[in-house]
């Protein structure tokens, strides 16, 4: 009858637990991080398919630029812009870039035929359309910033301070676009935003120039530098955002 | 296993499926029904184009919204117009098609000329698309379908423009996949499922009719098909009486095909129903649409 007084050593509840908490822990796959999942997607599908129309999107930018540049050099002729104008102009007009891209990116792309394969393949395309919005957000910026640089040869800005007010911009306008397409799933909305956007500055400017340059002007670098972080912030959430619901978005 | 739990599908006040309980295991299965009863509106649910109104898809216990890209991996689906960019060679395009659906370049590059022997295009893999018949670009569709060995085949009209013989080697292509994997396929062409699909589903008045293997379907007519010739002057006279389900010309006569209770006539012969006896007696005329 030994056998009965044998001890058997058995685990604490404590011991079951980390356990428990191990075998979890190595049976379950870790969640990749949103920049985890953008880098693995960027690596696996190939910057060549994620810029497939790279041809389309560099004449875009090389029109949208040309424009622009036409439209100041031109107007110079019968206004004389001062540099607070200029400042105006950047902070309006500093979110074209990525919008013309990004909105004809959309537009293009539900008219593309192979559209429905596209998207039913494991990185479909509005998981594309959020990396390469996160592209065209860095490209805008430094397009952005070699036009400032070129405006700043030209009407004597204060680069540094410009550059600043254009990334502000930029980002807080990426951020509301990205809010627009996630809710908003008209095209007439997100023409209505850009609409909006360019209005609202120009109106401003023109009802009250002078408390609406003084608002671009007066506030302290640091504000700009916290303004233009906080979109950044906001934009990236966005994004997050727009990735996480779009992963399991359809077309209708 | 591929459950459709009560599914609905509005498009305004337009109902375009209603109550749709179907489930799926390994196997082949034919969505039969004439044009516009709902085919292509549950195929791109399925594959998570559009979403139900009331209901939910679940893979394996799971939703298949909420399993997002988890799902789509699992995935090949063929729509009804196979969509692709007419300046690129189908080795190209499935190329590119590989890329978004995860697949190595390597491992791509080794399955993509395999995939194009399969159906036959492996001569014009390098040829842009632009000229291609449209038997030839259903069969890359085929192709791409097939890129990521999908768990999940969803196919869409698929014979369309394939000729007769493409369509049998369609088939047993599909015979040889059905082992590990569920193969829906969507067709208003009887004989495209008759000989392969283990379960044929049937929707009308936008909800599903029938799920059943062909053997018990035809079952459903059992004793109630008779066939009887007539000569071409009386076949007018014949269409008005009977409610035909088809008819045939065979040896100077008229052969009609129609679903009785009862034998009309002695000399009318009772005979086998098939599945095409089935569909257009579901159908009627709306089967020829």
């Amino acid at each position: 009858m030994a056998i009965d007084n044998e001890k058997i050593p058995f685990p604490s509840d404590k011991e079951i637990q980390q356990e428990i908490q191990k075998i979890i822990a190595k049976g379950m796959n870790k969640k990749p991080s949103f920049w985890q999942y953008m880098f693995t997607m960027y690596r696996e599908v190939g910057f060549r398919n994620v810029f497939r129309d790279l041809t389309e999107i560099a004449f875009t930018i090389v029109l949208t630029i040309a424009v622009f540049a036409m439209f100041v050099l031109s107007t110079a002729e019968y206004f004389s812009w001062t540099a607070l104008d200029v400042y105006t102009l950047i902070f309006c007009f500093s979110p074209v870039v990525y919008f013309v891209i990004v909105f004809f990116f959309f537009i293009c792309q539900k008219q593309k035929p192979a559209f429905e394969v596209e998207m039913t393949c494991k990185y479909n395309v509005y998981q594309l359309a959020a990396f390469r919005m996160f592209m065209f957000s860095i490209f805008a910026m430094l397009a952005n910033g070699v036009i400032i640089f070129w405006l700043a040869t030209e009407f004597s800005i204060h680069f540094p301070f410009a550059f600043l007010l254009s990334v502000a911009s930029l980002f807080l306008f990426a951020a509301a676009f990205l809010y627009v397409l996630l809710y908003v799933p008209t095209k007439s909305g997100k023409i209505a935003l850009f609409i909006s956007w360019i209005a609202a500055n120009l109106f401003l400017s023109y009802m009250n120039s002078y408390v609406y340059q003084a608002f671009l002007l007066n506030v302290p670098y640091f504000i700009y530098i916290i303004i233009g972080m906080a979109a950044m912030y906001i934009y990236v959430h966005q994004l997050k955002l727009f990735f996480v619901k779009t992963n399991i978005k359809g077309v209708l | 296993m591929l459950i459709v739990d009560h599914v609905s599908k509005y498009y305004g006040n337009f109902i375009a499926l209603e109550n749709v309980h179907l489930q799926f295991d390994n196997g082949i299965y034919g969505l039969l029904a004439p044009n516009g009863a709902g085919k292509t509106t549950l195929m791109k649910m399925l594959v998570t184009l559009i979403f139900p109104t009331k209901g939910e898809i679940r893979y394996n216990g799971e939703n298949i919204i909420h399993l997002g890209s988890k799902y789509r991996e699992l995935l090949g689906y063929l729509p009804q117009q196979f969509g692709y960019y007419k300046h690129y060679s189908p080795a190209k395009y499935l190329l590119y098609l590989s890329a978004l659906k995860g697949i190595s370049k390597h491992e791509a590059k080794e399955k993509i000329p395999k995939l194009l022997k399969l159906v036959g295009l492996e001569d014009v893999m390098h040829k842009k698309m632009r000229k291609f018949s449209g038997g030839m670009i259903q069969r890359v569709g085929i192709a791409q379908a097939l890129l990521n060995d999908p768990k999940i085949l969803i196919l869409d009209e698929p014979t369309a423009g394939l000729d007769p013989t493409e369509r049998a080697r369609f088939r047993k292509l599909l015979t040889q996949l059905a082992n590990d994997r569920i193969i829906i396929l969507s067709t208003h062409i009887v004989s495209d499922v008759e000989s392969i699909a283990n379960e044929i589903i049937m929707i009308k008045d936008k909800t599903i009719l029938y799920k059943k293997p062909i053997r018990e379907l035809c079952q459903l007519l059992s004793g109630r098909i008779y066939e009887t010739a007539a000569d071409f002057q009386d076949a007018e006279i014949f269409r008005k009486r009977f409610a035909t389900i088809s008819e045939k010309q065979e040896n100077g006569q008229m052969i009609f095909r129609f679903v009785s209770d009862e034998q009309p006539n002695e000399n009318w012969k009772s005979v086998e129903p098939t599945l095409e006896d089935v569909f257009l007696h579901v159908y009627g005329e709306g089967a020829l649409a």
